[in-house]
């Protein structure tokens, strides 16, 4: 029980729980209380998950290691494939590893199909980043044999992607990018990927239709070459497209072969091997889809699913890498869903069987593990890698987009209760209330998710970005409508055409915090590498003006942007030559048309790059202006001597500087200048540069758990923050625990920031006393429409108790369930390092005051 | 940030006053030295060169984990150098 109460339009609010029985369960262990698995199947499923949560940069769970059979399988293709175009090599080293690889099929479950030999263990990727996967082989859940291995390794050195690409820079250049300090390390180093599969095109087409069609292009273009007269400009230009073609016929055949091992295994299994009768007629009818999907058009909702299942596998972890789980997941599951609802179906489902399917799914994606590089099993603490779907929204009419599978997913997330996968859902004033209120439940059920995105906004983006096509097609105002957030934040196309296929398109991060202690040392790193990060921009103790630290800034942000954006543009040119995705341009209906491989088409541009630690460096500018130029209170000398000390001995000066004006809190002092700054420099700065695609590049301001990497290498800061504390937690968030005016300032202060920006990421924490309470749904909800009216991009919700987190500190054991949302993802707390836990518990609680409900104009 | 869950991880220090000593207690190039960075718990390592490295002894009471980085994990040592294995839980 709780006494919290607000005087409101005349009335004494109480925030008593709305379900009663709440009130008889301990508060520091709510979550534990809380998930409902549709059947009892799901739950044991739930009870057997591997999960792979990496943390530190380790695995939480024992017994994970890492995989040889891919390694091995793609290098014996390429051995046995010299002299072929290289499409045709990849093409070849995905069909010897589904003709030959391991099949997984365990006990209990309905998808079927694994990335890997064993359901404990993650492929590996040697033909990406020869650093990555030499750090595995330092570790304790190491490929084997070893010598195998190690020898693979060496084998795709000279070979691999990070190889190819690093000879492009100046080794001064590569050795920052490899810091993680002021930019993500480039992706050709650390084999990080992001994709959006054109999965519509499997589940309505089925791969035997692109087979054929594939190979009506290759007739065709045999036709052409072969007739009189010959003309070299266009006759040569089929030789690439022919190549890739014949890739796109051996990668779908080898698919469609994979599948059907898997029917076989299953009816072996069945017949010989399994006793239980229901089980046994369950196998079988796996076999049967195995068999059909995803060689034919689905037929209801577990083909769907399967298919589904199948083309994710192949695009995110055996063609190539790729984080994420990109897809308009109610949307595109939706004709299937309605197949089998209806009389007389050939796939018979009721709802809640769906909800079941969805649930396997989830749990599916909860044992999946990546072969990520060190930095990114740093990043991402408490979960095994980012995986995003994203629902609702408004049609290609401008309808509403959400339907019964969409609620089918939001109620098996809320039963099922995972980490991972998180979903986005985007916001839209046509959003039907039923399904609000099941994407209601599952935030104040403390998922963290679905995270909000402004609908409107996202499809404009869409169009603007269509109008830097290369190919004059970029999205029409319907396809506008259909995007999906490709990994945590930016909106991308989804369907059958014009995706993103590379995070060399979009992604990768900036790190404003460090770039700012930087700029006040000669572009010199002192706090962590001891060395040169940037150009000499002079030491901030000889400027006059706080301009000349503004400009100062400027140029260390121009420098590193313009790097991080060549880092990806180079490897992209790279990916066109050797890591070409035949499967993946198969399935994508432009890449089909033009004979063109997935990594070079461009139809769509969507270049974006995320800045990740804006606050602490807003937060600082406004403290030293207001501090050392504006009040004269300290000189830029004393100030850069107490930051070398990590202000021992300057207490008093660390809590002035501290004490100025912060983000978040509609304080004019401090939102006027943060304002310019992600107007002018962070984003103004950032579109300047164009990428491959022909668009700008614009910011998503973003933060994973790189707010804990880059704050543990970035010294002390003039906005108070100690050496080696986190920064802030989210691209346009208050540091943690300084927004102190309520929720409603909050959204005040962010929506003031509108130009040169693609993206901001908005953690909020809200009551749980509140958000639980009758009260609860109609406070969000106006919540909501308010911020839906004042044009900001984003916002996501923890809705959890200190007292819940601090206990599951004392006890881990006995909090298991407990998720929180670090920043664009959720994670199990249990498996979060004590520095990052420290984060998201100093996150400000927001109640909501008489004066925040009124300007919500909230009707009780 | 508020108060904090402190880390069971707790460096030990050695206190001493001589220039050398407290030169030797920061990490410092050693060639062949017996006790390098990449056999120390404090280590962990670069997150994206193998050959390098990051020290992680530097924790403020109040949670913070000031990071360094080692260049050359075999030849670099400190003063604060120890045996062991922390638990992800003490890492960032």
């Amino acid at each position: 029980m709780n006494d919290m109460t607000v005087q409101y339009s005349g009335k004494v609010l109480a925030f008593t729980p709305e379900d009663p029985r709440e009130a008889q369960i301990p508060s520091d262990e709510l979550h534990e209380h809380l998930q409902d698995p549709s059947t009892a199947r799901t739950s044991r499923l739930k009870s057997r998950c591997r999960w792979k949560h990496a943390s530190g940069g380790e695995f939480v769970e024992k017994g994970v290691q890492a995989g040889i059979e891919r390694m091995r399988l793609i290098t014996e293709a390429h051995k046995a494939s010299v002299g072929k175009p290289e499409v045709i090599r990849r093409a070849l080293m995905l069909s010897n590893f589904l003709t030959n690889t391991t099949l997984v099929v365990q006990e209990d479950e309905f998808i079927v199909g694994y990335h890997a030999e064993d359901p404990n263990m993650f492929p590996l990727y040697p033909e990406l980043s020869y650093m990555a996967v030499l750090d595995y082989l330092k570790t304790d859940y190491a490929p084997q044999p070893a010598a195998e291995a190690a020898d693979i390794v060496a084998y795709w050195k000279p070979h691999s992607l990070q190889a190819k690409c690093e000879r492009y820079f100046d080794p001064v250049d590569l050795r920052r990018g490899y810091q993680v300090s002021t930019m993500e390390g480039p992706a050709f180093a650390s084999g990080y990927n992001s994709i959006v599969p054109p999965y519509e095109t499997v589940l309505e087409d089925g791969l035997l239709a692109r087979i054929k069609l594939a190979e009506s292009h290759i007739q065709e273009a045999r036709a052409e070459m072969g007739a009189f007269p010959w003309n070299a400009d266009a006759g040569l230009k089929w030789l690439d497209k022919v190549d890739n073609w014949e890739a796109m016929v051996i990668a779908c055949k080898a698919v469609v072969a994979w599948a059907r091992r898997h029917a076989r295994l299953c009816k072996i299994v069945a017949e010989r091997f399994e006793s239980d009768p229901k089980r046994q007629a369950e196998l079988l009818e796996i076999a049967d889809i195995c068999q059909r999907i995803p060689a034919e058009p689905c037929i209801g909702l577990k083909d769907a699913v399967q298919a589904k299942w199948f083309t994710f596998l192949l695009a995110h972890a055996l063609e190539r890498y790729a984080s994420g789980y990109a897809q308009k997941e109610d949307s595109l599951l939706w004709p299937y869903y309605q197949a089998s609802l209806a009389e007389g179906s050939q796939q018979p489902m009721t709802h809640q069987q769906v909800v079941e399917l969805i649930e396997m799914e989830r749990l599916k994606i909860s044992e999946h593990g990546a072969g990520k590089s060190r930095a990114y099993r740093e990043i991402f603490p408490g979960s095994n890698d980012l995986f995003i779907a994203t629902l609702g929204g408004t049609n290609g009419d401008g309808s509403d987009a959400c339907n019964d599978m969409t609620d089918a997913i939001l109620e098996a997330t809320k039963r099922i209760r995972t980490a991972e996968p998180s979903l986005v859902f985007r916001y839209s004033k046509k959003s039907r209330a039923k399904t609000l209120r099941w994407v209601f439940e599952c935030i104040r059920d403390g998922l963290g998710y679905p995270s909000i995105k402004h609908d409107e906004i996202g499809t404009q983006q869409m169009l603007e970005y269509a109008k830097y096509s290369k190919t004059g097609n970029g999205a029409t105002p319907e396809e506008a409508h259909y995007w999906v957030n490709v990994l945590c934040m930016s909106p991308g196309l989804a369907g059958r055409r014009k995706t993103q296929k590379t995070r060399s398109e979009g992604g990768s991060s900036i790190f404003p915090a460090k770039l700012l202690e930087i700029s006040l040392n000669n572009g010199y790193d002192w706090s962590y590498a001891d060395m040169q990060m940037g150009p000499e921009t002079g030491y901030a103790t000889d400027f006059k003006t706080f301009d000349e630290l503004w400009e100062a800034f400027r140029k260390q942000y121009q420098y590193t942007i313009a790097l991080a954006i060549r880092c990806k543009d180079v490897s992209r040119s790279q990916e066109i030559k050797y890591l070409q995705m035949p499967f993946v341009s198969a399935l994508d209906d432009g890449c089909m048309e033009l004979g063109i491989d997935a990594n070079e088409l461009s139809e769509q541009p969507n270049g974006w790059h995320n800045p990740i630690t804006t606050i602490v460096a807003g937060n600082s500018l406004v403290a030293i202006k207001k501090l050392v130029f504006d009040e004269k209170k300290y000189t830029m000398t004393q100030l850069v001597d107490a930051l070398k000390v990590n202000w021992e001995g300057h207490e008093e000066m660390r809590q002035d500087f501290k004490n100025a004006p912060k983000w978040g809190n509609d304080d004019p002092e401090a939102d006027d200048l943060i304002v310019r700054f992600y107007e002018e420099i962070i984003g103004g700065e950032m579109s300047k540069n164009t990428n491959y695609s022909g668009g700008p590049v614009l910011p998503v301001g973003q933060a994973v758990g790189l707010y804990m990497e880059v704050g543990s290498r970035t010294g002390p800061t003039p906005d108070g923050r100690l050496g080696g504390e986190a920064a802030d937690d989210g691209g346009i968030s208050p540091y943690m625990g300084t927004d102190k005016k309520g929720p409603t300032a909050v959204l005040r202060s962010v929506a003031k920031v509108q130009k040169n920006q693609k993206a901001n990421l908005l953690n909020q924490r809200l009551s749980v006393p509140i958000m639980r309470s009758k009260h609860g749904f109609d406070i969000w909800h106006a919540y909501m429409d308010t911020w839906h009216d004042l044009n900001i991009d984003h916002v996501q919700f923890n809705v959890v108790s200190t007292e819940e987190m601090k206990a599951a500190q004392r006890e881990p054991e006995k909090h298991h369930d407990l998720i929180v949302r670090v920043s664009g993802y959720s994670a199990r707390f249990v498996d979060i390092p004590t520095y990052g836990q420290n984060t998201i518990i100093a996150r400000q609680e927001q109640d909501f005051s008489a004066a925040d409900l009124e300007f919500l104009n909230v009707d009780l | 940030m508020s108060t904090p869950q402190t880390s069971s991880a707790t460096p030990s220090t050695t206190p001493s006053t001589t220039a050398a000593a407290v030169a030797a207690m920061h990490m410092h190039l050693d060639p062949g030295t017996a006790r390098p960075c990449s056999a120390c718990k404090w280590q962990v390592p670069d997150p994206t060169d193998p050959a390098s490295g990051q020290c992680t002894v530097n924790r403020h009471p109040g949670g913070g984990i000031w990071k360094r980085w080692i260049r050359d994990l075999g030849n670099t040592t400190c003063g604060r150098h120890d045996v062991g294995k922390l638990s992800f839980r003490d890492h960032v």
